[in-house]
């Protein structure tokens, strides 16, 4: 009736500053109307006299406008001032909550694809690596001196690992760990000599004589070490000699299978003989001193006890990195240098002086049985186990070129016992040997398939799994943001471009439907999938993260998603629908499934194929997947996913001009609500997540498997060999601790 | 017998708590119902009780939401129900408490005088 449409005008006419409210108002005053005109209709009146009655039972209009919104305007002020707080908090703080994980996600994916890097593969592409290079600090929130952070650290205004290695060892010039430290990074960049086998080297005289200086300053600082007097004898002896290999002679060499080999020795060309004597006088003085080591171990030990133990994974990752990029810089090769001496000695073993010859592959055996007893990494006492094994290879082949038959059988006798005894270790139990697919995605990283190594890897694997959903949670909110964020493009455009009238009205919900669409579109499927997933733990071997079901928890965590967000948006257009209908707004007739049958039909089709692959994998067939298929899988479903929310955005505009206010009003009024389910879902699930992990985590402690590597496996029993062999007393030099 | 304005208005308030305090009602049916209580003597003008509810909701003595009208009332129809909220009773109950109080005083000081 447009009587009671125009009283209703004017009497809410001065709420319009808040529309919502007015609208509400009106809604209320126009359904009064119409009960009272149907009374007075009941009573014997006509439609006219009816109205006409309402109105005037209803009171004296000015009064009651007046009424109005004095009882009114407190709430109107302070529902503008919520609405303002709303608009300027809800969305930078959603944005925040997204950044947070962001970060965070950034962060571990940064560690993995640079630990991934380090074993030789790439492991995961994502950009998210590099902005985790720019933005995550990881030693963020553990308390630490400046003199801790430039230990770890370095100079802040170094640009290179060698750069920041120097600065340490130039605040402590006399520290040998920060001089072994800084050297171990100077051999590992600053490559003076180019040489491949049977080649002759190239050789930067500059570059080498600086290498040489600051080999010759450690001497200074670590006299006892021998380190600094092999590096040296390595570098002159590359510098000067080419090392070929010669078929003509081999002697045998046994495999971890059993199977014997010819394994052929080299021989030596001297191009530079003043040089090549430089070297070999510097690898007997090398051999004479007690300690053989470039601190590695000692280094990340001493960087490690600064640390408190880890309670994100992101920092358990980081030490793992700071292990390796501690570690490898400084592990000890050489074999070089090793093979050089062995070639020489066939030179002099040719020229008759058979006893210089012999020393040679003595002098080996003693670099090794050094390097074997001090090893603390498990890649310095399987060299030091090579060079033990070519010492004797060797041994055999001189002493049958001198003509020394029993000799040459002892040596070759030895040697087979050294095979025996290192096969054998090699074929020790190893508890996740034949679960190799099933352990941790870093696990395979981190821990070689060594016998007898026992650790507890579960909670590793749970931390893991922790983070992988914090990383599919992340591109659940970044999906809710990005709806979010093209809606209020729509509205702000809405609002720059049309006149006031047709402007979208900000339509509030209530608290109560915001608890039901958190409840029913976020926590109710995530609880169920929590709950198949303990489920699937508790009947399955496959916990965490792992080779073979990383593809399918991609898969999972997809559709998972994309659930989630289809809920939370189709239960949120449905309260802001019946929000629209309470206000008299006009609203369109809900969209059945049956309006919309592509959509259904690819939404049923993309359901049955990820049903299908997540049951196939369960019952068994998982070897006919492989990471495309299940990256295909979850590009389609999230694929889906935009198509359908592209089809209702556009869909929207081309309704019928009744209900044109009713939508744009709808993409306005959603935004708040996915800023907050952002926030709720961000803080809440984040914060449930991230404990999960930190609890993992500190089961996990504080030990990095490397540096009890050796201890946990079988391989002490080599190193316990190596500490037999070693029995003269002026070895038994203690090391510098970690101070 | 008419009563002053100022006295039915004044009254509005703990009414509305009164009637709430035993299930949720819409406007027009408060209205109809004080009309009937009070065989008409204290005639309410229709529009005075929804600044009132405002006022009442914005005070949080009431909450409102919008439900389908019961079937037999009016089927397919919406309406703002009002309920009475925790603050709301106690309010009603300072509220009777208050008017007891005052109306003894004054019987005392009106009734027990002219006695």
């Amino acid at each position: 009736m447009s009587a009671w449409n125009d009283l209703v005008g004017r009497l809410t006419r001065r709420l319009a500053v808040d529309e919502e409210l007015r609208l509400d108002v009106a809604r209320e005053l126009r359904c009064h109307l119409e009960d009272s005109t149907a009374e007075f209709r009941a009573a014997g009146q006509d439609d006219k006299q009816a109205a006409a009655s309402a109105i005037k039972a209803l009171g004296d209009e000015k009064e009651l406008a007046e009424q109005l919104w004095q009882a009114n305007r407190r709430r109107i002020r302070l529902r503008g001032v919520l609405r303002w707080t709303a608009r300027a908090t809800l969305a930078p703080l959603a944005v925040v909550v997204v950044l947070v994980f962001l970060v965070s996600s950034a962060g571990i994916v940064m560690i993995y694809q640079s630990l991934g890097e380090i074993g030789g593969g790439k492991i995961i592409g994502w950009p998210l690596a590099g902005l985790g290079r720019l933005v995550c600090d990881p030693y963020a929130g553990i308390h630490l001196t400046e003199e801790q952070r430039f230990l770890l650290e370095g100079d802040p205004n170094a640009k290179t690992e060698l750069e920041r290695a120097k600065s340490i060892s130039d605040r402590w010039p006399d520290n040998p760990i920060y001089y072994g430290n800084y050297i171990a990074y100077l051999l590992n960049q600053q490559k003076p000599i180019q040489d491949k086998p049977g080649e002759k080297p190239l050789v930067d005289e500059e570059k080498l004589a600086e290498v040489i200086a600051a080999l010759r300053h450690g001497e200074q600082v670590d006299p006892n070490n021998a380190f600094y007097n092999l590096e040296i004898a390595s570098l002159l002896v590359r510098a000067s000699t080419i090392l070929r290999d010669d078929p003509s002679t081999t002697f045998d060499a046994i495999g971890r299978d059993g199977k014997i080999t010819p394994s052929t020795v080299d021989k030596i060309e001297i191009l530079d003989a003043k040089r090549f004597d430089q070297s070999l006088e510097e690898f007997r003085r090398g051999l004479a001193k007690p300690l053989l080591t470039s601190y590695g171990m000692e280094m990340l030990r001493l960087r490690l006890n600064m640390l408190p133990a880890p309670f994100r994974m992101v920092q358990y990752l980081n030490r793992l990195l700071m292990a390796y990029n501690t570690l490898l810089p400084g592990l000890q090769d050489d074999r070089t240098l090793a093979k050089s001496l062995l070639a020489y000695a066939r030179q002099l073993a040719a020229r008759g002086q058979a006893d210089q010859a012999l020393q040679s592959p003595q002098d080996v055996k003693r670099l090794a049985g050094k390097l074997g007893t001090q090893s603390d990494f498990l890649i310095d006492l399987l060299v030091a186990r090579a060079l033990d094994n070519l010492a004797l290879g060797y041994q055999e082949v001189l002493d049958k070129a001198l003509g020394r038959s029993e000799a040459a059988q002892a040596a070759r006798r030895q040697r087979m016992e050294d095979y025996e005894f290192f096969n054998r270790i090699w074929a020790g139990r190893n508890e996740h040997e034949a679960g190799i697919a099933h352990v941790g995605l870093l696990e395979s990283i981190i821990l070689p398939t060594l016998p007898g190594y026992k650790a507890d890897l579960k909670p590793l694997r749970i931390a893991e799994l922790f983070v992988a959903v914090q990383v599919g949670l992340l591109g659940l909110l970044a999906g809710l943001i990005v709806v979010a964020a093209v809606l209020g493009l729509v509205t702000v455009c809405q609002f720059i471009f049309l006149p006031k009238v047709d402007r979208p009205v900000l339509l509030f919900v209530g608290w109560q439907r915001m608890g039901k669409i958190c409840l029913l579109a976020v926590v109710a499927p995530l609880a169920i999938y929590a709950a198949y997933s303990f489920l699937a733990a508790a009947f399955g071997s496959d916990v965490g993260l792992t080779w073979l079901n990383s593809g399918r928890l991609i898969v999972e965590l997809t559709a998972m998603a994309c659930l989630v967000l289809a809920l939370m948006i189709l239960m949120a257009c449905s309260a802001v629908r019946q929000r629209g209908l309470e206000l008299g707004l006009a609203v369109p007739p809900p969209l059945t499934w049956r309006k919309r049958p592509v959509m259904l039909g690819l939404t049923a089709l993309v359901v049955l194929a990820a049903g299908a692959y997540v049951v196939a994998w369960w019952v068994g067939f998982r070897g006919i997947f492989d990471r495309r298929l299940d990256l295909l899988l979850a590009t389609v479903i999230v694929g889906l996913m935009v198509l359908w929310g592209l089809r209702e955005l556009i869909a929207g505009f081309w309704q019928d001009r009744t209900y044109l206010r009713f939508q744009r009003s709808l993409r306005r009024s959603l935004i708040p609500i996915l800023a907050a389910a952002v926030i709720v879902v961000g803080i809440g699930l984040g914060g449930l997540l991230a404990t999960g992990e930190g609890f993992a985590v500190s089961r996990m402690g504080k030990g990095l498997p490397m540096p009890d590597e050796i201890k946990n496996s079988d391989f002490r029993l080599l190193q316990e060999r190596f500490v037999e062999q070693e029995k003269s007393p002026q070895e038994q030099v203690s090391r510098p601790g970690p101070g | 017998m008419d009563f002053s304005q100022d006295l039915v208005r004044g009254s509005i308030v703990p009414i509305v708590l009164s009637l709430l305090k035993d299930r949720p009602m819409y406007g027009y049916e408060m209205v109809k119902l004080v009309n009937a209580r009070s065989s008409g003597r204290l005639e309410w003008r229709e529009g005075t009780l929804y600044p009132a509810l405002h006022h009442l909701e914005a005070a949080g003595l009431v909450s409102s939401r919008w439900q389908d009208a019961l079937a037999d009332q009016a089927p397919g129809r919406q309406r703002k129900y009002y309920s009475i909220t925790r603050k709301g009773r106690g309010e009603l109950a300072r509220r009777t408490n208050e008017w007891r109080q005052f109306s003894l005083a004054v019987n005392a000081m009106l009734l027990g005088g002219m006695a």
